[in-house]
């Protein structure tokens, strides 16, 4: 019974952080159309993307080789290639 | 009413809402908005109407019997029952301080681009500057007239165009789906966020410090009931702007940040500015507020001199106690500790801490000897017994909650 | 001299703020020292009590004693109350006011201290410059 409920609460906490990469995912997505649109300057995507990948950092271990650390790698990606963000840095943090 | 009693009133209000809206109350209707819809409209709805009342018998007590509730709650209950919400304030006081400055310096690096534990130091200095050098009046009116831009809230929720039937359905208590102990640690964070212990003691302080008699009680009744209303509702608009842009996406806030995005999307790039520029002056008002109301606590429990409008030399100790809080507080955000999660947890640590804070209330307010023939009414009485009733509640499954459902 | 006939001194002294005949502030009455004469007499009142020490042994008297001794070996040497005689208190009302100026009060003393050692040197404190 102790073991279900400690089984219980890693994959509660995995799920809980599935859900962080998920919605950061998302968070970056609306943060590429914003920025498309001139919404909000560069300093915020470079912001913004560093708090992602501190996010990224501190939790990967937990969901090794799930999609969700894939797909907000990727976005992480994507989002430091723009105009006037290091993109080297930006992997490197990877 | 004449004249001058109307400007005072409207100065009053917009005071009010200088000081409602802050870091706390923020975070946490932002954090709802985005997790849970329009289901925690309620508990803002809540912590307002407590406050509302809680204000409105602090600046009664005030202007009758020209004592503060510090002084107040010394003399009633002795230095025995003192001790414990004195020292309940000065570890809470000093986390929502620490978070306050926090919210100035993430406004600063939204607006700059550098992070935000390099501005620590010398936004910590510059409120002591203005607090050693200022008077009560530009404290009081002139960062509280700034904290207008917060209404910047306000018109991104509207052009999002949420629909008020949906608005209207979150003031009723609905149970979510799953996340529960998320919601209730939300909705006691929300409450804490509202009925915040300082916002009540520097009111009353505020009031003497203004002289404030008999004749002020209408405009008091007034200040409080429409000015903590219109800040209740800035903090509705957060939460609504984030329903509009964050839950409609599953996005749900980790980082402050994130929050800027909330106005960006209905409001475009002067959106941002605007929301960077109404973050930093919201947080720099509260942070001077709890910078004196502490003073004040100290100050008027132990029976030294004070007041803003004294010269530093003619109130040393009460000087002090502000000067060693600001630099206290700037400490944790100075060694980088993430401003979101200290600002969760001491609004939730305000819950535990609030029925110390409003349990005097029944006393006092119905001891002639202060009020005269002022005391509370029946319904009154009733109001502070429903949050005494509702904050010992809180107190009890703060930290539980806090665990379970806090990030 | 105002005092009223009863006193009740937990509801109407003991922690009540005490004021000079300027209304200037001079602290809170943190104790009451009452004069036991043998067994028959009523006890009387004679001093009221100000200072950190005497609300410490209010709260716990070992760790007021703690505190004492600690602070004597870093060299602390203000730490005892000061006792005020119950015949200075000139009125007895909201507020006690006692027949002093609070600049020679020793209730300020350390007010005074600060004000010395540490606010006068910082710029800006309102202090006026002697000509």
């Amino acid at each position: 019974m102790p073991l279900a409920l400690f089984l219980a609460a890693c994959s509660d906490n995995s799920q809980q952080v599935r859900e962080t990469f998920v919605s950061w995912r998302k968070s970056l997505e609306l943060l590429e159309q914003q920025r498309t649109e001139r919404h909000v300057p560069e300093t915020y995507v470079r912001q913004m993307v560093e708090a992602a990948t501190r996010t990224l950092k501190q939790h990967r271990n937990k969901l090794r080789g799930d999609r969700a650390v894939n797909d907000l790698e990727a976005k992480i990606r994507q989002l430091g290639r723009g105009p006037g963000t290091q993109r080297n840095e930006t992997e490197a943090n990877l | 009413m004449k004249p001058k009693q109307i400007f005072e009133v409207a100065l009053g209000v917009v005071t009010s809402v200088g000081g409602f809206l802050e870091v706390g109350s923020i975070a946490t209707a932002a954090q709802a908005g985005a997790m849970f819809g329009f289901q925690l409209v309620w508990a803002v709805v809540l912590g307002t109407l407590c406050l509302i009342f809680l204000i409105e018998m602090s600046g009664r007590l005030a202007a009758i019997s020209h004592h503060p509730l510090p002084a107040a709650v010394r003399e009633r209950f002795g230095f025995h029952y003192f001790a414990m919400p004195l020292l309940a304030e000065t570890v809470i006081d000093l986390l929502v301080l620490a978070s306050e400055i926090g919210g100035v310096c993430l406004g600063l690096q939204l607006l700059t681009g550098v992070r935000f534990f390099y501005w620590a130091v010398p936004v910590a200095f510059i409120i002591w500057l203005l607090l050693w050098r200022g008077t009560f009046s530009i404290i009081e009116y002139g960062v509280s007239i700034l904290g207008l831009t917060t209404v910047v809230f306000i018109v991104a929720a509207a052009k999002a165009h949420p629909g008020f039937h949906n608005i209207g359905a979150g003031f009723l208590p609905t149970l979510p789906g799953d996340h529960k102990a998320q919601y209730w640690f939300l909705a006691v964070s929300i409450i804490g966020a509202t009925i915040s212990p300082y916002l009540v003691n520097f009111y009353s302080s505020g009031a003497v410090e203004d002289k404030w008699s008999e004749k002020d009680l209408v405009p008091n009744r007034l200040t409080a009931g429409i000015g903590m209303s219109f800040g209740g509702t800035i903090s509705i608009a957060v939460l609504v702007a984030a329903v509009m842009v964050f839950h409609s996406r599953a996005i749900s806030i980790d980082t402050y940040e994130q929050i800027a995005m909330e106005v960006t999307a209905p409001l475009g790039i002067w959106g941002y500015r605007i929301f960077g520029i109404a973050l930093i002056i919201a947080c720099f008002g509260a942070a001077l507020e709890l910078s004196l109301d502490i003073a004040y606590v100290y100050a008027q429990g132990f029976g030294w001199r004070w007041s803003e409008d004294l010269q530093p030399i003619e109130a040393s100790r009460f000087t002090l106690v502000y000067t060693i809080f600001i630099f206290a507080g700037c400490l944790p955000i100075m060694f980088g500790i993430d401003p979101l999660k200290l600002t969760l947890f001491s609004m939730a640590a305000t819950a535990l801490i609030l029925p110390l804070i409003v349990f005097p209330f029944l006393i006092i307010m119905n001891d002639k000897r202060y009020l005269r023939n002022h005391t509370n009414s029946v319904f009154a009485n009733a109001v502070v017994c429903f949050v005494i009733l509702l904050a010992a509640a809180m107190a009890i499954v703060a930290i539980p909650l806090e665990i379970l459902g806090g990030h | 001299m105002s005092k009223p006939q009863k006193l009740h001194l937990i509801r109407d002294v003991l922690d009540k703020l005490l004021v000079d005949r300027d209304n200037v502030p001079l602290g809170r009455v943190d104790g009451i020292v009452l004069l036991l004469r043998g067994e028959q007499t009523q006890p009387r009142v004679v001093q009221i009590e100000c200072g950190m020490v005497t609300l410490w042994r209010r709260l716990s008297i070992r760790w007021a004693d703690r505190t004492y001794r600690i602070g004597r070996r870093l060299g602390l040497r203000r730490q005892r109350p000061v006792r005020v005689d119950w015949s200075k208190i000139d009125n007895i009302g909201r507020e006690l006011t006692l027949d002093v100026l609070a600049k020679h009060s020793p209730l300020l003393a350390g007010e005074r201290w600060l004000l010395e050692r540490v606010i006068r040197h910082i710029p800006g404190n309102g202090m006026k410059k002697e000509t």
